[in-house]
């Protein structure tokens, strides 16, 4: 899929139609040799070094700001560059702060006091974060922890205290940076600026409607001759849907609902409560990016730059998801023993 | 444990609802954007997946009654390139410059340009066409293009009007008729990605242009010719302003010929000199108004018989009193005794005073409505003008008594002989029209079709006759005498008006006009011709404008063979010279009345031509030979 959307750009700009393929198969083989180490780390590691890998993580995230390892793109600074590997810190933040929540959860039983520290820890990602600035990232978190947090068990003053100054901080941000005020009022009409704020979700809208019902075909898109930016990446949503049509989008649509329950079964049989809430994190990151790419690219909300997991180009993404999925893998296998330990005592 | 396990099952139940509601509001979004709403947003895209080229319908023609061309379309072809796909040969290139006959090293710069399409060569006959096309070198198109072109340059240029460059008409019928000429243009569409570059496998579609539908005029070119001929004379001959001409079938309102002087090519459009441009594409005839002069007394005298309102005797002292105020007639020893038929052959300004007078204004005003002298004609052009009348309730009787002889109104010269139209053919005012029928050339379908159309009634069929009676006098005998053509009946009026500058009455300065008619068939033709400031001391409409009149009628009855009324009368029968003497043969022929030519003295006539008891013209010359 990713060659398909992308073959056509690619050949343009680095006149190797399969530059993207390429790098994504790579991506993609690392991605399932992390699954594999994922597979065999038991979760009582995890546990135990979860503070360890938030540390790390945070101070990766604060390596995008030093120059020459951090690298800037499209006016962001979102990626390092580390002996030759270049990567997205806050791919691998996200789930660090899933695991560090979780672990929290597990320890401490006070509620007051839990909820302080889990508020602190995602402030933390979440501001360095938004300094990148990656917006979108940062509205995940945002809701992973969340949703996280009313799995914990929360008072609705604690929310309260949560949300208010999250919404605030929400609108001085938009405030600040006039691009985004750009999009926003380019989400409402987007046909006011076509050249513009309005043009790649024109352009995303043209590409759902020529796929229709059933699409044009593979590799029939017509969107990816250069008219759609990111197809390969954060609107490879609005290929498929041309390429396939509603029928396609629906499909994917289905699966991710199917993973999304899937996940919350493995909560459910989880054997212990870090675990529990570990797969609802992991899960909840997954949906929630979904859920945001999909509303993006049918302008149904705000356009935001966000990888649709599992399907966009991008190395990072791909290996950090592969990688937790191993997680969820280690957790459904714990719950599966703890039964038949059950059974036989 | 129990406790928060089943709190976790029923958030967990709670969070999957939400997400699946959240889902499948985003599948109805999906489902409106792919489904629903699809062809209007592909419509919007089409446009970006496509790089067209445009082909430029045929305008429609223009073509007089009798189906000779006035206006047509001209189609070139217009060579385009795409660089990126060139194969840049040397052969190729060297080929097209041939073909083209255009210069190497430009042609070189044109197609090593960063461009996705670039023009190559405009005005490329058909000719050149088939032969680049034969060659079928990948990145080249053709595209066709349409230019207006009129085959008898100087003529009928206010009527036809002009187009732009981009053949959209600005004035006369291409610009009334614009819609209707223009056709649709057709277009080669090709898929290309953002920059213009053709996505290979594609296919090209076209789409074949519409041609526009053609118009055939009212216009019978040949009239039109001896019209244009003499206001061109007119001008010249008069170093006059302008001169323009009229002629309209009185019964249909067709107008068969319309011109005025100076004008220019229309295929060599003053396009830099807009002043030029602007007055000579003017229809005076249409849109401009003038103090008509002796011309209305036919209106006049019309709404006098109508109205019963003629006396049995007038009497013309140079000048007529009305309030007080002495208005003096043309001739200002006066005309003495005369009755109403004279008073027109003469011209006689106080005898229409007194006929305006005796109707009152109130009626007067009325027939001037009744005449459609207070609208618009309503003739398919654009740019017509209305007359100016003074508002009834400030005409004083001096008004009136100026307004009977044809001051203190102005109409426009269609209004005018649209007015006397109706005097002629009966008592029915009609509109004009100048464009027949809008028909498609290439399938012959009428699209819309004008006829006859009869706006109101205006008087009775007496008044008509008797007028004409009347007007045909004024060409026998009175001023009009100078439009008289034997054998044939003329009637008539001339008309000079003076010219008004800032409202006051400009000395010298004069509009001679003609108004003549003559009827060929059923039908009246009518004619008005206006010389605007004639230079010189014959400034009458008697002397500038009647002659022209009887030139163009004369040209009229030549191409439309139309026999002289006494032609039945003329007739003689040759009478037998052979074998007689010369003497005897003098004699007959001096009772015979048959002018003569001979050879020979001595003995007798061998040879006559034309030949005994043939028919021949009593004007004729005949000639014998005696040995």
């Amino acid at each position: 899929m990713i060659y398909s959307a992308s073959y056509y750009s690619a050949k343009i700009y680095y006149n190797d139609s399969f530059f993207f393929l390429k790098k994504q198969a790579i991506s993609l083989l690392s991605a399932i040799i992390c699954f594999f180490i994922s597979k065999n780390i038991q979760l009582e590691f995890w546990r135990k070094n979860a503070i360890v890998l938030y540390v790390i993580s945070i101070i990766l995230l604060v390596m995008v700001f030093i120059p020459k390892i951090g690298v800037e793109n499209y006016g962001a600074r979102r990626w390092i560059n580390l002996f030759g590997i270049s990567f997205q810190p806050s791919e691998l933040a996200k789930y660090a702060l899933v695991l560090m929540i979780s672990s929290l959860i597990h320890k401490i039983d006070n509620p007051g006091k839990r909820f302080v520290l889990i508020a602190l820890v995602s402030l933390i990602v979440v501001v360095l974060i938004l300094l990148e600035p990656n917006m979108s990232i940062a509205i995940t978190i945002s809701f992973v922890v969340l949703i996280m947090i009313i799995f914990g068990g929360l008072k609705l003053k604690y929310l309260l205290l949560l949300l208010i100054p999250v919404i605030a901080f929400g609108v001085v941000l938009v405030l600040m940076e006039p691009y985004r005020l750009a999009r926003l009022s380019a989400f409402i009409d987007p046909w006011k600026s076509p050249q513009n704020e309005g043009y790649q979700l024109i352009q995303s809208f043209y590409a759902l409607a020529g796929g229709g019902l059933f699409g044009v075909g593979l590799f029939n898109s017509r969107q990816k001759y250069l008219f759609l930016p990111f197809a390969e990446s954060d609107f490879i949503f609005s290929i498929i849907c041309e390429e396939f049509g509603f029928v396609g989008g629906l499909i994917i649509i289905a699966l991710f609902i199917a993973v999304f329950i899937e996940g919350l079964l493995i909560a459910k049989q989880a054997s212990t409560k870090f675990e529990a809430f570990l797969s609802i994190g992991i899960i909840s990151v997954i949906i929630v990016q979904a859920l945001l790419n999909v509303a993006v690219v049918t302008g149904s909300i705000p356009p935001t730059g966000l990888p649709l997991p599992f399907v966009s180009y991008g190395g990072t993404s791909i290996c950090v998801i592969y990688f937790f999925i191993g997680m969820l893998d280690v957790i459904k296998k714990n719950s599966l023993q703890n039964k038949c330990l059950n059974k036989i005592y | 444990m129990d406790i928060s396990k089943r709190l976790i099952d029923k958030k967990l139940l709670t969070i999957i609802i939400v997400v699946t509601f959240l889902f499948v509001m985003l599948v109805s979004r999906l489902f409106y954007l792919q489904i629903i709403n699809a062809d209007e947003l592909v419509a919007k895209a089409y446009s970006q997946w496509t790089r067209d080229l445009a082909f430029t319908a045929n305008r429609g023609e223009i073509l007089d009654r009798n189906g000779v061309t006035l206006a047509s379309s001209n189609t070139s072809f217009t060579l385009y390139a795409r660089p990126n796909e060139l194969s840049k040969s040397e052969d190729e290139i060297n080929k097209i410059i041939e073909i083209l006959d255009i210069d190497k090293e430009a042609f070189l710069t044109k197609i090593n340009k960063k461009v996705s399409e670039v023009k190559i060569a405009t005005n490329i006959s058909k000719k050149q066409m088939l032969s680049l096309v034969k060659l079928n070198y990948s990145g080249y198109y053709l595209t066709v293009d349409s230019n207006r072109y009129y085959p008898f340059g100087n003529f009928l240029t206010q009527t036809i009007g002009f187009t732009s460059s981009d053949n959209v008409g600005i004035s006369g019928l291409e610009l009334l008729y614009n819609a209707q000429l223009m056709g649709i243009d057709g277009a080669s569409y090709t898929q290309s990605d953002l920059i213009g570059n053709k996505i290979s496998n594609s296919k090209t579609t076209y789409l074949s242009p519409l041609d526009g539908f053609s118009l055939n005029l009212t216009i019978d070119s040949n009239m039109q010719l001896y019209v244009e001929q003499a206001v061109n004379e007119a001008l010249i001959k008069y170093s006059a302003n302008s001169a323009s001409c009229i002629m309209m079938n009185a019964n249909t309102g067709e107008i068969l010929s319309i011109a005025s002087a100076p004008t220019y090519d229309l295929n060599n459009i003053p396009r830099n000199d807009s002043n030029t441009l602007n007055a000579q594409s003017k229809q005076l005839i249409i849109s401009d108004v003038y103090e008509p002069g002796s011309t209305f007394k036919i209106i006049t005298s019309a709404i006098g018989l109508e109205e019963d309102k003629i006396k049995k005797g007038y009497y013309c002292p140079g000048f007529h009193i009305v309030d007080g105020q002495r208005i003096k007639c043309w001739k200002s020893i006066g005309h003495g005794s005369q009755n109403f038929a004279e008073g027109i052959c003469n011209s006689c300004n106080c005898v229409f005073m007194d006929v305006a007078l005796s109707v009152g204004k109130e009626t007067f005003y009325a027939y001037l409505d009744k005449f459609g002298l207070k609208n618009k004609t309503g003739l398919d052009f654009p740019g017509e003008s209305s007359s100016i009348l003074l508002p009834l309730d400030n005409v004083k009787n001096v008004d009136l008594a100026r307004i009977g002889f044809g001051q203190a109104i102005a109409v426009t010269p269609i209004q005018l002989i649209c007015a006397v139209s109706s005097i002629l053919n009966g008592g029915n005012l009609i509109k004009p029209y100048l464009v027949k029928s809008i028909y498609d050339k290439n399938t012959n379908i009428v699209v819309k079709e004008n006829n006859t159309e009869i706006v109101k009634n205006t008087v009775s069929e007496e008044t008509s006759n008797l007028l004409k009676e009347y007007l045909v006098n004024v060409v026998e005998k009175g001023s009009g005498k100078n439009a008289k053509i034997d054998g044939y009946t003329i009637g008539g009026k001339t008309g000079t008006s003076q010219k008004y500058l800032n409202g006051a009455i400009a000395k010298g300065k004069y509009i001679s006009s003609f108004l003549g008619f003559t009827q060929i068939g059923n039908d009246n033709i009518v004619c008005l011709f206006m010389v605007d400031e004639p230079k010189g001391y014959l400034y009458y409409g008697s002397i500038v404008a009647a002659p022209y009149v009887k030139n163009i009628f004369e040209n009229t009855f030549n191409y439309l063979k139309i026999e002289r009324k006494d032609y039945q009368e003329r007739l003689v029968t040759m009478p037998s010279l052979i074998g007689l003497s010369l003497q005897e043969a003098l004699s007959i022929l001096k009772n015979a009345g048959l002018s003569y030519e001979y050879t020979g003295e001595q003995g007798m006539v061998n040879y006559q031509m034309p030949n005994p008891y043939d028919t021949i013209d009593k004007d004729s010359v005949v000639f014998f030979n005696v040995e």
